[in-house]
């Protein structure tokens, strides 16, 4: 078993909404990711997935529990540590024209990492442009501003600043919900290329299934800021155990006219985060639902050999 | 109607807008067709068009900077290209319905969702308030929702985000129209909410008969629901069939590509996706000969010259490409290797 990179154990971040009264977006969550590896994260809006990659990067103070990064506790980092950490661990946000600003040049925007961590002396320019051809775009890039760019090229360049400090750790939030398909793909081989040559690990957060899928060796699937599931891709997807990854799985349009399926339609919507249900957070719409699952939290257990799953149908 | 006649006819459509850039070619002789009680996808990416199109069936293209330049749009025999607000009354909302993207945006935060859906049905008939509430709740019951009684007295902000798209549906259908426009329906929706609704668009498809277009960028939902398909590029129809024919036996390059393009959740060996290089061209100047030329793998010099003809293969199957013609080197090898992956 290779060394686990990023440790998460029972991870909270509740948002206090009044007295008394706090938002649990993230609710105990427990998992590793290996070095190298890419960890798909899935869920529909208002798990708790963004909040989690945001608590796992410091954006977020948390609640309670505590996330490992290379043995040590993130949230209690002080001094020369967070500089450390901040050039380590980097993130790729969805919107690539809200992330970056349109009042700096690309050089400015790729560079500005380089700056505050003191690695541009001399040479900033030669780096800035080396970044430019390593995600596919020209050096004669550097001078222009964001509007100047289609979204693709955008999302180049937000990658390109996430690579500038060297990072080890990458956090990509919907990196691609943004772009088209043809686009898409695009932005995933180079993200694909990148993990190859610079041995990176990526927490990639998305709602597409197909494409977490594609992307990630392992898979988690959170549903009201808790883990379900969380399997290898192949293992998740031929045979997921959780009820919710199953309606999720088969609630996917397969591009094949041919294909006809037998699909788990799910009643009703998600319940509001800030009014969970008890027990079992998915027992309002899990058509297999018992009066234990109201009464009782499932605990988070290991089904299969690294096929975790937290159901009380399967804890027997 | 006739029997040959289509309920919706588009032909040359020619959307241009004015912009300080210059003209913006949005649509550029784009032509299809819908039957009675048939689903009809148009596909295509971002700026493509689909969206523009839909626009100008329902007479919603602003004007200025918009301008249907050319072409014509037939609804059960009449050209409504031209028509003003006011003979569009007899037309939108109660012949056409429409679907939007947003839900949230596209209904009014301040009015009770039931006088929202009955909106164009007292408009449009002279009802009793007492009817026109009925009306409501049957249309809410209609498109699923719980306790239609109690929630048509709600205001929107009081729905999930399903739940009002179920709502914009109801409005679309009160006036019982006979053809709906749905663009991107489901592109905010979750995926388990994804699947209520086109499970809903398909039984209401069913039951009343309906004739829909919907505009989608997802293949997935393309298969799911239409019976035919139009993908557009760069403001043209660049192929066109049943979804059936389309799926199995694409025959444009942009189609193989889009369909190339995608990972699906059941391949087995993990694959390197084909993405298709380069940006779509600008269509303040567009290329004067075939738009995907720049981007296609196989592009010949005609392609940069002139635009391709379109080609029929039979049962309502064409597509506009220069390698399907008699002269062009024999590609059958070279189009087998296109669909399957290269």
């Amino acid at each position: 078993m290779t060394e686990a990179l990023v440790d998460v154990r029972d991870l909270k971040k509740h948002f206090s909404m009044g007295p008394g009264f706090d938002l649990k977006a993230v609710d105990g969550v427990t998992f590793t990711i290996q070095k190298g590896e890419t960890l798909g994260l899935v869920g529909e809006s208002g798990c708790g997935k963004s909040t989690l990659g945001r608590t796992i990067i410091r954006l977020y103070e948390n609640t309670a529990g505590e996330v490992l990064f290379k043995g040590k506790n993130v949230h209690q980092l002080r001094g020369k540590e967070v500089g450390q950490f901040n050039r380590d661990v980097q993130m790729i946000f969805q919107d690539p024209q809200a992330s970056l600003n349109p009042r700096m040049t690309v050089e400015d925007i790729i560079a500005e990492g380089l700056d505050i961590h003191g690695l541009s002396r001399g040479s900033r320019r030669e780096r800035v442009a080396e970044l430019l051809q390593l995600v596919g775009l020209h050096k004669d890039h550097a001078q222009r501003f964001p509007h100047e760019f289609s979204g693709g090229q955008r999302q180049r360049i937000g990658i390109a600043r996430a690579l500038a400090v060297e990072p080890q750790f990458i956090i990509a939030d919907e990196p691609i919900s943004a772009l088209d398909v043809s686009i898409q793909a695009q932005v995933v081989n180079l993200l694909e290329d990148l993990q190859h040559d610079r041995g990176l690990t990526y927490l990639f957060i998305a709602h597409d299934l197909s494409m977490v899928k594609h992307i990630s060796n392992r898979i988690g699937v959170m549903y009201l800021g808790k883990m379900v599931e969380l399997a290898a891709s192949n293992d998740l997807y031929a045979r997921p155990l959780h009820p919710y990854t199953q309606a999720l799985l088969s609630s996917v349009p397969v591009p094949d006219p041919t294909v006809k399926r037998e699909r788990i339609v799910l009643q009703g919507d998600l319940p509001s985060p800030a009014n969970k249900p008890s027990g079992c957070g998915f027992r309002t719409r899990c058509p297999l639902a018992t009066a234990r699952c109201a009464e009782e939290e499932p605990k988070w257990l290991e089904a299969e050999r690294g096929h975790w799953v937290a159901c009380h149908l399967l804890e027997a | 109607m006739t029997k040959n006649q289509h309920l919706l006819a588009i032909d040359e459509l020619r959307v241009n807008f004015k912009t300080y850039g210059g003209e913006v070619q949005a649509v550029r002789g784009v032509s299809f067709h819908v039957d009675k009680g048939e689903t009809v996808a148009i596909v295509g990416e971002s700026g493509c068009g689909k969206s523009v199109t839909a626009q100008a069936i329902m007479g919603l293209i602003p004007n200025p900077p918009g301008k249907i330049v050319g072409g014509k749009i037939v609804f059960d025999g009449q050209d409504i290209s031209g028509l003003s607000k006011k003979e569009l009354l007899g037309i939108r909302g109660t012949q056409i319905g429409m679907v939007f993207q947003d839900p949230m945006t596209a209904l009014n935060p301040t009015m009770k969702v039931g006088t929202q859906i009955v909106e164009g049905f007292v408009r449009s008939q002279k009802v009793t308030r007492e009817e026109a509430r009925q009306r409501a709740i049957e249309m809410l019951r209609l498109v699923g929702i719980p306790d239609p009684e109690k929630r048509i007295d709600q205001y929107p902000h009081q729905f999930s985000g399903g739940m009002r798209q179920r709502v914009v549906i109801a409005i679309a259908l009160a006036c019982q129209p006979r053809l709906v426009i749905a663009d991107e329906p489901t592109t905010a929706l979750d995926v388990t909410i994804q699947a209520q609704i086109l499970d809903l668009l398909k039984r209401l498809q069913a039951e009343q008969e309906l004739s829909v277009v919907i505009i989608t960028h997802d293949l997935g939902v393309v298969a799911e629901i239409a019976h035919r398909m139009v993908v557009m590029y760069a403001g043209m129809v660049v192929e066109t069939g049943t979804v059936e024919d389309v799926f199995a036996n694409p025959r444009h390059p942009y189609t193989w590509g889009l369909m190339r393009s995608l990972p699906r959740l059941d391949e087995g060996e993990k694959q390197r996706l084909v993405p298709i290089d380069g940006t779509p061209p600008d269509l303040f100047q567009p290329p004067k000969g075939c738009p995907f030329a720049a981007r296609c793998d196989f592009a010949m010099e005609i392609c940069d010259q002139q635009m391709p003809a379109k080609n029929d293969f039979g049962a309502g199957h064409e597509a506009a490409c220069w390698l399907h013609d008699p002269r062009a080197p024999r590609i059958d090898e070279l189009v087998a290797a296109g669909r399957q992956g290269v």
